[in-house]
């Protein structure tokens, strides 16, 4: 018997007049790897938001079972620090969520192919560079619940299949993965939720 | 089959709460250290305000030791609120308000904590310079210590209700105008009780009354002023 983490019972979404997302339930439970499809503005970083509570203007009911603070969000805002180095970065966003060393904070950085940059300013660094970064931050994290919106963006073949790993061991180990992405995985186990394009 | 009973607990290694805190003091610390240009600005506004306002107007002593205090403090609430009417732009920017939602801990003490570390980094060095450009004005020796324990006890009050003017126009862009209104009608008693002091004193009054006033303000400020901030913080990130 699966532990149910997140259940939306007939959550309806608006904005500006358009009905992104209608009569929407489900429910996710442990050791579920959820990807989010549907085309842009489908309203599929919206339905991220209203699972973690960030954002508020739905109807419907959206019941989570965590304690706060046990999940782990990844956003369009990567949170991270232009004039922070990567370790720096890691440590302040780290320490909000549990205590990791600085020999974790390199591993975590070699993982994600950033070797070398433990002390370069984030400033200095290219765009797919700070998202790294910021996935650095995740692998770190030992939320039960992860919330990602579009993680694979800007991320090279090697860094694609290494968090693909990384979300199917999280997955593995009992925690609730979802994600948003346009790529097409073939992950086994992998649940889809699709949402339909936006309509007056 | 789901089963909906019973949390799922957190069996994580957790940091003390006072360790987070003392992270996100240091944090601030280190990133003004590296943007010193906003550390500048503040400083040299205030020095430039005190400075040009004895030319255009009258450079006489009974004009300017008569106004020196009220102008220090003046200069000083504008300054303020140029350096903290911003702190949490960057951190709106780049998501880290997101996660102060999301994580653990009380937002208002993430609050509380970052107002103390730009009270700390912005507002001391006005502290330490005012006498000087006091002194510049004709203020009497006699009045300092007067006007530094005015502007110890009354300028936390002023951060933490810039604060919640910083944490309303967060999201928003170029609200600088909306600030000021939020964040005046609030402001001015802190002003108009140090000011008071000022003349009292001078006057040769009693003012520990006037202290208890201002003091009482801060006490306010510090229970109520980090909740507002952090429901405006809140609603910053609602959309």
């Amino acid at each position: 018997m699966s532990l149910c983490l997140i259940r939306a019972s007939d959550v309806t979404c608006e904005r500006d007049e358009r009905i992104l997302f209608e009569s929407l339930s489900f429910s996710l439970s442990e050791g579920e790897l959820v990807q989010i499809c549907g085309p842009n503005g489908a309203g599929k970083s919206t339905l991220l938001r209203c699972l973690t509570g960030l954002f508020s203007g739905y109807e419907g009911q959206i019941e989570t079972n965590f304690d706060e603070g046990c999940s782990c969000y990844f956003g369009h805002k990567i949170t991270v620090k232009r004039n922070l180095t990567a370790v720096e970065n890691l440590d302040i966003f780290t320490s909000l969520d549990s205590e990791a060393s600085y020999e974790q904070y390199e591993q975590a950085l070699l993982q994600v192919g950033m070797a070398g940059y433990e002390h370069v300013m984030c400033s200095d660094m290219s765009e797919g560079q700070r998202r790294r970064v910021a996935l650095a931050r995740v692998l770190l994290s030992n939320a039960s619940v992860y919330l990602l919106d579009e993680p694979f963006a800007s991320l090279d073949t090697q860094g694609v299949s290494l968090l693909e790993s990384f979300l199917k061991e999280k997955a593995d180990s009992g925690c609730l993965v979802v994600f948003t992405t346009h790529h097409q995985f073939s992950l086994p186990g992998l649940r889809s939720i699709t949402l339909e394009s936006a309509h007056d | 089959m789901t089963d909906f009973q019973g949390a799922r607990a957190s069996n994580k290694r957790e940091l003390a709460w006072s360790r987070v805190l003392y992270k996100i003091l240091f944090n601030e610390w280190r990133l003004a250290v590296r943007n010193k240009q906003d550390l500048f600005n503040a400083l040299m506004f205030f020095v430039l305000v005190i400075v040009l306002f004895p030319l255009g107007v009258d450079p006489g002593v009974a004009f300017l030791s008569k106004s020196a205090g009220g102008l220090v403090w003046v200069a000083f609430m504008l300054a303020l609120m140029l350096t903290i009417g911003q702190m949490f732009k960057q951190d709106f920017d780049d998501g880290t308000i997101e996660q102060w939602v999301l994580c653990r801990y009380p937002l208002f003490s993430i609050v509380l904590a970052k107002v103390f570390a730009l009270w700390l980094i912005t507002t001391l060095p006005l502290i330490v310079i005012s006498p000087v450009l006091a002194v510049m004005l004709h203020m009497s020796t006699d009045q300092l210590p007067m006007l530094i324990a005015t502007l110890l006890i009354g300028t936390p009050s002023l951060a933490l209700i810039v604060s919640i003017g910083a944490a309303l126009t967060a999201g928003t862009r170029g609200g600088g105008v909306l600030l000021m209104l939020l964040v005046l009608p609030l402001a001015t008693p802190v002003l108009i009780f140090a000011t008071g002091i000022l003349s009292a004193s001078a006057g040769g009054m009693e003012v520990s009354g006037l202290f208890a006033l201002l003091a009482a303000l801060l006490a306010l400020a510090v229970i109520s002023c980090p909740f507002a901030a952090a429901a405006a913080l809140k609603m910053s990130v609602d959309n």
